[in-house]
């Protein structure tokens, strides 16, 4: 099994595309399948060509987000991919609009599709929905019904550069919007390490009213006014400030937190979140230090390396939250390449981040996930 | 996070769980929780509410898996018991089903006691559930068809009323006979015609139309945004539906008057088409005529030859004989087509004869002779109930009278009894006499009509017998089909007693006092 990399920041979106694909592709043969990470200030389009003039007919699968994960630290613009090929290792992608008001349809479709090219009985599903989408946990759950236990799943939400207003999933077939790629990977192995640092603070908090995104009320009360009273009263207008620092953690049976992002205040005191909430259900205020973090990327990263034997390559989706909690500071990557040491790897940072706790797709918020390949 | 914390918050979630839809939705919500809440990587809800096969749920087992694996209800008793799979009947809780989670880490005691109580919440809500759809079904539906009721067809008239289907067509079927088939077959072979009509119309239908019951014997489809050609279409499908079905079912056919109409627009009121439907439907009745009655005399008739398997052909002969004898005497018309009917069903009354009566091989004990004779009145009383049946209800009656007035029920003489009672009489007689029954074997023809001018006079109109005698020497024996009642061809029964005629005998004593033929 063979990996390259690359990356490019120039202003021009197909060479920045061409660039890094080039990087990538340039030790290997024939590449199987090119990981292609994008910002929004790029044309999608552009890059998509431009790295299609280098990767030789394989197969693209790509994610615009809101920077770029590389060794040498996180870049705000620009254009990486990691290439992958050598004996045994196939591939196939699939690009699937959301379907309005039927998300776990959209999963189910997205799954038969890269089965209808590959039936194959396991293997590694790379996804990158659209971060802005609703009910991203529903598609994943009807994307697994139809694949079920023996496929590992890994990804993250595409994003935009925080305007919050659109953002672009690719395959070798072209750019779209409101969609989600997807890659079906096998003839390697993946190891997958997922965390991310917050801790419970004070008392639980019941979800007693949720739709999707949309967060109404804790504790029979307007949302905003349980949280802004648990953290000691908040003006509306610092609330992005807040809810970066204080996310809400739901807890599963073995005690570990899913974690839910504040975005803003809405009309009327409702909270709207990044991902969907689960109604009826106990949330706790979550904080967390710098360093819980940085101990967390390290945890993951090791995670995800000791499962493969042989690593060849490691991918990074990491959220852009918590790049913005740790001031833009090349910390976390220098504890990720770190554990890695010399690994090939690159990343992007994401809005949301899919992977499982047990086996089950989770789609996470403010979290880091790695994923490790190779023999 | 401390584990015992986590569980006070799973257990808030998980006796919290709720659902408002279908077993679909709690399904999807039992696996969002479950998977999320404990890790559970395949998830089944097998449910046995009111099916023989059970009703499946399955989530995280691909298509491949189980064919592989086989049956789903297997695979969860393959692997019950082992540390990462949790199994919970339901009917403990009073729901009959099983719920099935598996994951690759084993089950801790604490996530066990969280399933217990998901188990039962599941179980509780399905039990709820199921006695909401239920009552919603008992309160919408026909029990005996399953089609929607009266009810609701009316409250789908108002609905559509106000809504944007137009045009809206009706259709009313109407089944003939049911009354008969009820009072004569009994109400389970009435049911079973009814299911029958249902499934016919239902069939002929598309899956947005309504159809229902909306009477004892009447059916209506609503059949939104469709004109009056496409109803009519569908109208003539349900009666070729119907020639279909009983070309499967000869021995009882269905006969169903169909009405259309149609609302064009939401200015003219669904009510006002549903009874311009129902009246198209009358005059299809009336104008079909002779069909609906065609339908009861069938009934009847099917219904006679499973009480009566002795006087199989009886009633086809009997109108053969009759109708010459009555062409023979001049009849009207009218009178032609009364008397083909009364032919039809004079003996409709044994319906209400004990079994064992009708099928008695042996001499009937007076008891049982008494309650033969009761046949024309409970035959008179079943025309009686039919539209169809009721211009000859008295001829029924007055089938077994005599001439001289000893006959039964009411002991009328001469002209009293109709001149079709009469003729049928006679006809009746000889074919009864001509017959294999038991006890003994049929008479020759040369007897049955001396037995017949024996009798003229006192049992038969004297100047019907002298044509029928006439008749019958240039007709020779009547024609029979079928192995029974083949004609005697050898003199030898001329010189037997008269023997008796119909079903069963008559005792000792009864034939003394002359009031049958009948005896031994």
């Amino acid at each position: 099994m063979k990996a390259g990399v690359g990356f490019s920041c120039a202003p021009s979106s197909k060479k920045a595309g061409a660039e890094a694909a080039g990087k990538a592709c340039c030790l290997l043969e024939k590449p199987v399948l090119a990981f292609l990470f994008s910002t929004d200030g790029y044309n999608q389009e552009d890059v998509l060509e431009g790295a299609l003039s280098e990767t030789g007919g394989s197969c693209v699968v790509g994610a615009c987000g809101a920077g770029i994960v590389t060794p040498q630290g996180i870049y705000r613009e620009g254009v990486a991919v990691l290439a992958l090929g050598g004996e045994g290792i196939s591939a196939v992608t699939a690009l699937v609009q959301f379907i309005e008001g039927d998300p776990e349809e959209t999963g189910r479709r997205l799954a038969r599709n890269l089965l209808a090219k590959a039936p194959v009985r396991t293997g590694t599903v790379f996804v990158f929905p659209d971060g802005l989408a609703n009910n991203i946990s529903k598609m994943l759950c009807g994307l697994y019904e139809v694949l079920g236990p023996d496929f590992q799943y890994v990804g993250g939400g595409t994003g935009d550069n925080l305007r919050f207003i659109r953002s672009y999933q690719m395959t070798e077939c072209g750019v779209s919007s409101c969609s989600v790629a997807a890659a079906l990977v096998w003839g390697c192995s993946f190891g997958i390490g997922v965390g991310h640092g917050w801790r419970s603070v004070g008392a639980p908090l019941i979800i007693t009213k949720a739709r999707g995104r949309v967060l109404y009320e804790l504790d029979e009360q307007p949302a905003f006014d349980v949280y802004s009273c648990r953290l000691g009263g908040l003006n509306p207008q610092n609330f992005a400030e807040f809810g970066a620092k204080h996310p809400l953690g739901i807890a599963d049976a073995s005690g570990r937190f899913i974690i839910r992002d504040p975005l803003k205040v809405l009309p009327g005191g409702a909270i709207q979140l990044v991902t969907d909430v689960p109604p009826k259900a106990v949330a706790y205020l979550m904080t967390a230090e710098k360093e819980d973090l940085l101990r967390v990327a390290r945890d993951v990263a090791t995670a995800a390396l000791q499962v493969v034997r042989a690593p060849g390559f490691a991918l990074v989706f990491d959220c852009v939250s918590r790049s913005l909690f740790l001031g833009n500071g090349p910390e976390e990557v220098a504890v990720i390449r770190e554990v890695l040491g010399s690994l090939p790897f690159v990343g992007f940072l994401t809005f949301g981040e899919v992977a499982p706790y047990e086996d089950v797709p989770l789609f996470h918020n403010k979290s880091l996930v790695i994923t490790v390949g190779g023999e | 996070m401390d584990v015992h914390l986590a569980e006070l918050a799973v257990l808030y979630e998980v006796a919290s769980f709720n659902f408002s839809g279908s077993e679909e939705e709690l399904f999807r919500e039992l696996v969002a929780k479950a998977s999320r809440l404990f890790g559970a990587r395949r998830i089944a809800l097998l449910l046995f509410e009111e099916s023989a096969r059970p009703a499946c749920y399955a989530w995280g087992f691909p298509e491949h898996f189980l064919q592989e694996q086989g049956d789903l209800l297997d695979y969860i008793r393959r692997n019950q018991g082992s540390p990462g799979v949790y199994v919970r009947d339901l009917e403990k809780k009073g729901t009959p089903g099983l719920l099935f989670l598996e994951r690759k880490r084993e089950f801790e005691g604490h996530e066990r006691r969280l399933l217990d109580i998901l188990a039962g919440r599941v179980a509780e809500l399905l039990q709820v559930y199921f006695r909401e759809k239920r009552l919603i079904y008992l309160s919408t539906r026909d029990p005996l068809t399953g089609l929607y009721n009266r009810a609701y067809f009316e409250e789908e008239l108002r609905r559509l009323q106000k809504g944007r289907c137009f045009p809206v067509s009706l259709i009313v079927c109407d089944l003939d006979g049911l009354k008969v088939a009820n009072d004569t077959l009994g109400h389970k072979r009435g049911d079973e015609l009814l299911r029958r009509a249902a499934r016919v119309i239902a069939r002929c239908v598309r899956g947005s139309d309504l159809v229902a019951r909306v009477g004892g014997d009447e059916f209506a489809v609503v059949l939104p945004q469709t004109d009056r050609a496409a109803a009519e279409e569908v109208a003539r499908r349900i009666t070729q539906a119907v020639e279909e079905d009983n070309a499967r079912h000869p021995e009882i056919p269905l006969s169903i008057s169909v009405g259309t109409a149609t609302a064009e627009d939401p200015g003219r009121p669904l009510v006002e088409a549903y009874k311009e439907a129902d009246d198209a439907m009358y005059r299809d009745k009336l104008a079909r005529g002779a069909e609906p009655r065609g339908a009861v005399v069938r009934v009847l008739k099917a219904a006679l030859a499973e009480r009566d398997c002795a006087a199989m052909g009886h009633a086809e002969r009997v109108k053969e004989l009759a109708c010459a004898l009555g062409e023979a005497v001049g009849l009207s018309r009218a009178d032609m087509d009364k008397l083909r009917l009364l032919a039809d069903v004079h003996d409709i009354g044994k319906l209400g004869v004990p079994e064992q009566v009708l099928s008695k091989t042996s001499a009937l004990t007076d008891e049982e002779w008494e309650e033969f004779k009761r046949h024309p009145e409970v035959g008179y009383r079943i025309a009686l109930s039919s539209v169809e049946l009721a211009p000859v209800a008295e001829l029924i009656r007055q089938h077994h009278e005599w001439w001289s007035g000893q006959g039964y029920p009411r002991g009328l003489a001469g002209e009293e009894i109709h001149i079709l009672s009469r003729i049928l009489a006679v006809a009746d007689a000889y074919d009864a006499m001509t017959s294999e029954r038991p006890p003994g074997p049929a008479l020759s023809h040369e007897d049955a009509l001396a037995e017949i001018q024996k009798r003229a006079g006192a049992q038969f109109d004297p100047q019907l017998v002298e044509v029928f005698i006439r008749l019958m020497s240039e007709r020779g024996p009547a024609c029979r089909s079928g192995a029974r009642g083949q004609p005697s061809a050898a003199g030898g029964s001329g010189e037997k007693e008269p023997r008796p005629w119909g079903p069963g005998c008559r005792p000792e004593s009864a034939e003394e006092e002359g009031v049958d033929s009948r005896r031994e």
